[in-house]
């Protein structure tokens, strides 16, 4: 049950976790992250539909499927996953009855990752977006234009926005796990030009001191990554999603590797009542009184 | 002026739990988990490393048809990413059945064109010297299946 009141006093990382943000922006993620379910069924991870076409006998299935007992990956089940998925999503985006058919899109959508992931590749651009879809439900009722803030939208976001952290912070973790503390100077980013690299970065193959640099950079910046959490205002946040997009469209450029899921958990970072005359709190919010 | 809802005791609570045990769950993956348990597994991508002085590994399928015709197969055309072919070549080499399944599926998505009598699985090592291409690179077949 939610109350209007004024903010109850909390502390540390609770603190800021509840800070309260506006419903709005949940409004707006809402249609974004719900649309984006298409994007990604019809083109991004067409793939994943194919799995109903691929050799059963490559099915390695992820614990979790173990665990939760899934099917195996027929032809029926990922049919059937696919379009009650794309059919709850555009329901979703209405904003009807968010936290049932918002939970739902969560769990469709966790159920067709796991058929993506279970043959012997898993991606890691789906963590920020898969959290982003499992607390957005737990914003309760948001409509376009609203200039209420709440705790529950506070949450949903600021969670969000440290799982985007994470995905950065422990890559950098995992590239010391298997790459090891050397890894920065292999010639990691060269096999990946190798393979997938493009006409624009090809030429940097001929000088591997350049690679060795920018592994090195990856991985500080990687490392640095909890540092984003800092930003509060709504010009730092502005600030940090446009250089997260435009490292991610570099990446694209080089090695046609996209991160879109990853970028669509990002945009819920702005502060997008800032771009909504309706929605945006020109007075001072009486009632955020600060705790004694 | 705007208002502000604030969140009941329970809701508070059973909001941090649920977070604190998704961030043990994934902390515990990153350190000692696996692929395989994907939410909750390590951010692998790209986190190997190459020796500057060792090989760089590109696998592709091959296939001969009815017609005699060499022609390369995409993994999507058997419904696979090629990172999942790569992943499964040890299966590919010690089962030839499944080489067969992916001939079958390649026949089942393919009904316009040729059926194939082979399938190669071709893996290009390249050699790297100092982090740089040397320019020489090698073809290994690392399985073969043909019709019987």
């Amino acid at each position: 049950m939610t109350q209007i009141v004024t903010t109850p006093p909390r502390r540390g990382v609770a603190r800021w976790l509840l800070e309260p943000l506006p419903v709005h922006r949940i409004a707006v993620m809402r249609v974004i992250a719900y649309l984006f379910v298409l994007v990604d069924v019809f083109l991004t991870t067409s793939w994943v539909a194919q799995k109903a076409y691929a050799p059963e006998s490559l099915y390695r299935p992820l614990h979790i499927a173990e665990l939760l007992h899934l099917p195996h990956p027929t032809f029926g089940y990922v049919t059937t996953v696919k379009w009650l998925l794309v059919a709850l999503a555009v329901v979703a985006a209405t904003g009807w009855r968010p936290r049932l058919t918002g939970s739902a899109v969560a769990v469709l959508y966790l159920l067709w990752m796991v058929v993506g992931m279970s043959y012997g590749k898993v991606d890691h651009d789906r963590f920020a977006y898969l959290v982003l879809l499992f607390l957005l439900p737990t914003a309760g009722a948001a409509r376009w234009g609203e200039r209420r803030w709440s705790e529950a939208a506070g949450f949903a976001l600021q969670m969000t926005f440290v799982a985007v952290m994470l995905t950065y912070f422990l890559a950098a973790v995992a590239k010391v796990r298997y790459g090891g503390w050397d890894w920065p100077t292999g010639a990691t980013l060269t096999r990946a030009f190798i393979r997938r690299g493009t006409p624009l970065v090809e030429w940097v193959l001929g000088y591997p001191w350049m690679l060795v640099g920018a592994q090195f950079a990856m991985i500080v910046l990687e490392a640095l990554s909890p540092l984003i959490l800092l930003c509060r205002s709504p010009r730092a946040r502005i600030l940090l999603v446009c250089g997260l997009l435009l490292f991610h469209v570099m990446v694209f450029a080089s090695v046609t590797i996209i991160f879109l899921p990853h970028c669509i958990a990002i945009l819920s970072i702005l502060p997008w009542e800032r771009f909504s005359r309706r929605a945006r709190d020109e007075q001072p919010r009486e009632a955020v009184a600060q705790p004694a | 002026m705007s208002q502000t809802t604030t969140l009941s005791r329970a809701g508070v609570v059973s909001r941090l739990s649920l977070a604190s045990i998704a961030l043990l769950l994934v902390l515990y993956g990153t350190f000692f988990g696996s692929d395989s348990d994907f939410p909750f597994g390590p951010f692998r991508m790209y986190a190997s490393r190459n020796a500057p002085d060792g090989t760089v590994n590109s696998l592709r399928l091959e296939a001969v048809t009815t017609q005699g015709e060499l022609i390369g197969v995409s993994a999507g055309a058997v419904g696979l990413r090629r990172a999942e072919l790569e992943g499964s070549l040890p299966h590919m080499k010690d089962e030839p059945a499944l080489m067969a399944e992916i001939v079958e599926r390649y026949d089942a998505n393919n009904p316009g064109k040729p059926p194939l009598v082979e399938l190669r699985v071709v893996v290009r090592v390249y050699e790297l010297a100092g982090g740089k291409e040397t320019g020489h690179w090698r073809d290994r077949i690392e399985a073969v299946w043909t019709k019987p």
